[in-house]
């Protein structure tokens, strides 16, 4: 395969990254945030983690987003397979992120409890 | 595209099968073997004795629980007994097996003629193997282990068990996590740069995705213990009160920097188990494995989220409520790809046409089993379920399903599918099938009662019970399910042995099988394939456009001609479309690998038996063996020559558009190799340092005396200064391989440089070791001090290696034979691994710095 026959412009390598990994990258955050503001949120308000998860989600939204487009439009096939990949790991880690966010809605941040 | 009208190699095989096969005669012929099948084997091997040892404990602990007020073993036997059989199975059998599987088996299948470092791989058994002598020899002393298998301060810390088991539990299970390790940084530098020609990314067996994904979590996850080993065995011997909640520490650092590692463990048992059973259920349904892509995706999947998981195992802990239930959401997220991995596997059961041959029947068996343990493991991943069947027997039942389920049966498959390779022979039919028969059965009889038991209030690591309380007939079914199980482990164990020998002939595929590990003899010859062969699709052996026997050279590898007698040379291909790039030479024969390791087992038992000198001692010949196993003797390139005289000609194939002419032979140290296995270990090293940085920003947290004092640590303005000499060094090696790059002329100027980069490393080393040792820190009376002096000592040991890695490589390149002109990429690992010695060194120092003043 010689790289001459790819006409169409190809997306960079950190444009790929982000494209493949968004997702991933986006529910990392929100775990790693979520579980370090819980004791901030019982005292400012819930709405601190349910901007995590917003901000986190839409970051998703946009790799998943991104990656369609492209796992639909470019004619280079390994290229075109990474981009299916990350289709399924958009999709995967933004119900990853909607399902631990919405724990916010039912959890009260202030509980606390340990076996005796 | 084809490369069949290529032109195909005429090779030497008896010159091949000398060039691979054992150097020496003898005994040390034999242990100086670094090939990747006799590592793989003893792997392998080893295992499957732990792996015995460990069941022989378990069905001792079931005959004490098979009836009420059992006195066969007393309660301290008992806790030496769970103790032992839980780390046995999970260090020193369900990772290693399945390591000694990939080093042996990937390379045959991604077309390879041996690990890229094999001398590196030889260590990673002998360290394991130390760990294992050490652990076990704990019974001569009377000591064994008994802190359970996750070993919870204060429970471990010297107050509370004084004696030896717990620091030999500490330095054993320490030394295996160094050779997984090792093994991970090995297998992905084979995976990257040792595939077949025209085998891409996309086109690798699955066997292979699992352990890339699996061995990227060893190096993320084992560093955090390794790291919180030491840290208590320091606390054991020093008094550093890292765990202990009265002086600023805190128990629960070890539980977070345990769990961080335990969680991924157990999908670092599963995922190439899954690998696994990916190579025999195509073979075994005869259909390639549905949805392939997607199974990739789920590996990774599940190889990430697994490190979203750690507290589930602290639910009881008392962290908030709210934080839990993002645990537990993430728990319940992963069995979405593990059910995506199940529904292939049930997908290509149900189109294709199964055999009832043995492999099958334990892929079969995993289905039933796993799927099992997913259900109550998504129960238990459930808070308030959690709060109920914590440290119950619910948990021992759900946990061994997903073990046995998910790494022993899948390992039997493997075992049962690979024999015939490893030593031509057949496992006979009907032994495996009454072992899987037997070994079902069993696990059912004695798991499934043990949920019923802990719903009655059966708790986890109990001697014995009384009488009356409902629970005698389940643990009876539990115990006879046990022997039931035992003999099936114990048919399939005579099975391999008796086949071993005598078993019937099989012929290089007995199986029909798609991956390139077949398109070889069976045993494998010493130098793998005749030819090394070209890919063109993810199943080698299968379909139209593919050959069955892919023998054909790689145009320009043929066109090199065959190497000279002696020199074992392997292809190197792009890491992700596999096109060829470059030939390495491979080291052979070498005890130095295993004279490293028996130093490092002189340093330990002089740490153990607080013996310093010979712990000194022993740190002096752990220096001297690494400096003489990286000795740059004997490494010649003999084909330089022939290359010179080879005409440049346009190839045809995966190397369209190149000659001959820009490959170029690279030994040790080139970009291909040395650089890569470099950087997974400075990814390694990034987690060690990172795991004692979190430690530390985890104790100021949770205390309010952080420093104790207002006193300022001593020596702060020499320690800033250490830290300088540290970047120095490091530029220093960068404008070292600056100058190399500029031809022979500046070879002399590097070395130089690169002395200047050791004497400046060292200096900053000594003065760590100064301060740390001239402070007088009171190290065991607040944990702030502790860690302070505990950066100061990570520093100096940080900085010795960095030392004597740039004088090592000065030395080298004093050889003429090892560095060529217009190499650029030699210098790349040391100055890769100064540098982040020295920026390690920086950051322990700022955050240990910072903790202090932070809210202070
Ligand atoms: C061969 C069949 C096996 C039997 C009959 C068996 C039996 C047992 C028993 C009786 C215990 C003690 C439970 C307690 O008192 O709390 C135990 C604990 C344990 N087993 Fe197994 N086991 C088997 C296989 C395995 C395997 C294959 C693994 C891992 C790969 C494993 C991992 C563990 C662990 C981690 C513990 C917990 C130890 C602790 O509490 O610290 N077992 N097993
Ligand atoms: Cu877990």
């Amino acid at each position: 395969m010689t790289t001459t026959d790819t006409a169409r412009a190809r997306p960079g390598a950190v444009a790929i990254t982000l494209a493949v990994f968004g997702g991933t990258i986006a529910w990392a955050f929100r775990f790693g945030l979520g579980y370090l503001l819980v004791p901030a949120a019982c005292e400012i308000g819930d709405w601190l983690l349910h901007l995590v998860t917003l901000g986190t989600a839409l970051l998703a939204l946009a790799a998943l987003v991104l990656s369609l487009r492209w796992a639909r439009r470019l004619d280079d096939a390994p290229l075109r397979f990474s981009m299916w990949f990350g289709v399924a790991l958009n999709v995967f880690f933004l119900a990853a992120i909607l399902l631990e966010g919405s724990g916010v809605l039912f959890v009260d941040a202030c509980a606390k409890a340990a076996l005796p | 595209m084809s490369a069949a009208d290529a032109p195909v190699q005429q090779v030497d095989l008896d010159v091949l099968e000398r060039t691979w096969g054992p150097r020496r005669p003898g005994i040390v012929g034999w242990l100086g073997q670094c090939n990747h099948k006799a590592v793989g084997l003893r792997f392998i091997v080893t295992a499957m004795a732990f792996f015995l040892i460990a069941g022989a404990m378990a069905l001792v602990m079931r005959t004490q629980l098979a009836a009420p007020e059992n006195d066969l073993v007393s309660p301290e036997v008992f806790n030496q007994l769970f103790t032992m059989h839980g780390t046995l199975m999970m260090f020193f059998f369900a990772v290693p097996i399945l390591e000694g599987l990939a080093i042996y088996f990937l390379p045959l299948q991604l077309g390879a003629r041996d690990m890229p470092m094999p001398r590196f791989g030889a260590f990673g058994y002998w360290v394991y193997l130390a760990g294992g002598i050490l652990l076990l020899s704990s019974f001569f002393f009377g000591a064994a282990p008994d802190g359970g298998w996750y070993a919870y301060p204060p429970l471990t810390t010297a107050a509370f068990s004084p004696g030896l088991n717990i620091d030999l539990w500490l330095l054993g299970v320490t030394l295996t996590e160094i050779s997984a390790i090792v093994a991970a940084v090995e297998i992905i530098v084979l995976i990257f740069r040792s595939r077949a020609p025209g085998m891409t990314l996309a086109r690798m067996p699955l066997f292979g995705w699992s352990m890339l994904a699996t061995s990227a979590m060893i190096l993320v996850a084992f560093p955090p213990l390794v790291v919180t080993s030491l840290l208590l065995e320091i606390e054991r011997k020093l008094g550093t009160p890292f765990f202990d909640g009265t002086a600023g520490g805190d128990p629960l650092l070890w539980q977070h920097l345990f769990w961080w590692f335990g969680h991924p463990e157990v999908y670092i048992q599963l995922l190439p188990a899954l690998g696994i059973l990916a190579t025999v259920i195509p073979v075994a349904t005869r259909r390639r494995l549905p949805m392939r892509w997607l199974v990739v995706a789920s590996f990774l999947a599940i190889a990430i989220v697994s490190f979203g998981l750690w507290v589930h195992h602290m639910f009881t802990t008392g962290i908030p409520h709210l934080a839990l239930q993002f645990f537990s959401s993430a728990s319940f997220m992963i069995a979405i790809p593990s059910g995506v991995i199940v529904l292939s596997f049930i997908a290509a059961f149900w189109t294709g046409r199964a055999n009832f041959d043995p492999p099958t029947l334990f892929a079969i068996g995993f289905l039933v089993i796993f799927v099992f343990g997913g259900i109550t493991g998504v129960m238990v991943g459930t808070v308030s379920f959690n709060f109920q069947a914590h440290d119950t027997y619910f948990v021992v039942g759900h946990f061994h399903s997903v073990l046995i389920g998910g790494n022993v049966f899948p390992v039997f498959a493997g075992l049962y599918h690979w024999f015939p390779k490893v030593t031509g022979r057949h496992v006979n039919r009907r032994a495996g099938q009454a072992s899987f028969w037997l070994m079902l059965v069993g696990f059912m009889l004695t798991f499934v009662p043990q949920h019923v038991v802990g719903f009655l209030g059966m708790v986890r690591r109990m001697w014995t019970y009384e009488e009356g309380l409902g629970w005698e007939v389940w643990n009876l079914a539990s115990s006879l399910g046990s022997g039931i199980l035992g003999l099936g482990v114990g048919v399939s164990v005579v099975a391999f042995a008796v086949a071993w020998r005598g078993g019937e002939p099989a012929g290089g595929d007995p199986w029909g099988a798609p991956t390139l590990e077949w398109s070889t003899a069976s045993p494998v010859p010493q130098h793998n394939f005749p030819v090394i062969p070209v890919v063109a699709s993810a199943e080698p052996r299968w379909g139209p456009l593919n050959r069955p026997d892919p023998v054909e050279a790689s145009p320009w590898y043929a066109a090199l001609g065959n190497p000279p007698e002696g020199q074992r040379e392997t292809p190197v291909t792009t890491p992700i479309h596999g096109r060829s790039a470059a030939v390495a030479l491979l080291p052979t024969h070498s005890l130095w690998p295993l004279w490293t390791t028996v130093a490092i087992m002189v340093v330990l038992i002089g740490v153990l038996f607080d013996l310093w000198w010979l712990a000194g001692v022993g740190v002096v010949l752990v220096t001297a063996s690494l400096v003489a196993w990286t000795w740059p003797a004997g490494r010649t390139d003999l084909r330089e020559a022939d290359i010179r005289e080879t005409e440049p000609t346009p190839l045809d194939g995966p190397d369209r558009g190149r000659n001959v002419r820009t490959f170029r032979v690279v030994t040790d140290g080139g970009r291909s190799i040395g650089w890569w296995g470099t950087v997974n270990g400075v990814i390694a090293l990034g987690h060690l340092v990172g795991a004692t940085a979190v430690a530390t920003v985890y104790l100021r947290s949770r205390t309010v005396t952080w420093p104790p004092t207002a006193t300022e640590p001593p020596g702060v303005t020499a320690i800033v200064i250490a830290a300088g000499l540290a970047l120095v060094a490091a530029v220093s090696t960068s404008l070292a391989e600056r100058g190399t790059r500029s031809g022979r002329a500046a070879r002399p100027v590097a070395a130089l440089l690169l002395v200047l980069a050791g004497a400046f490393a060292l200096a900053g080393g000594l003065i760590h070791l100064i301060v740390t040792l001239r402070g007088n820190l009171p190290v065991d009376e607040h944990a702030f001090w502790a860690i302070w002096w505990l950066i100061g000592a990570t520093s100096f040991v940080l900085l010795v290696s960095a030392t004597i890695t740039a004088w090592v490589t000065a030395w080298h390149l004093g050889k003429r034979d090892v560095i060529r002109t217009g190499h650029d990429a030699e210098l790349a690992p040391v100055r890769l691994w100064v540098w982040s010695c020295a920026v390690s060194v920086v950051a322990l120092l700022a955050v240990a710095m910072g903790s202090a003043v932070w809210w202070g």
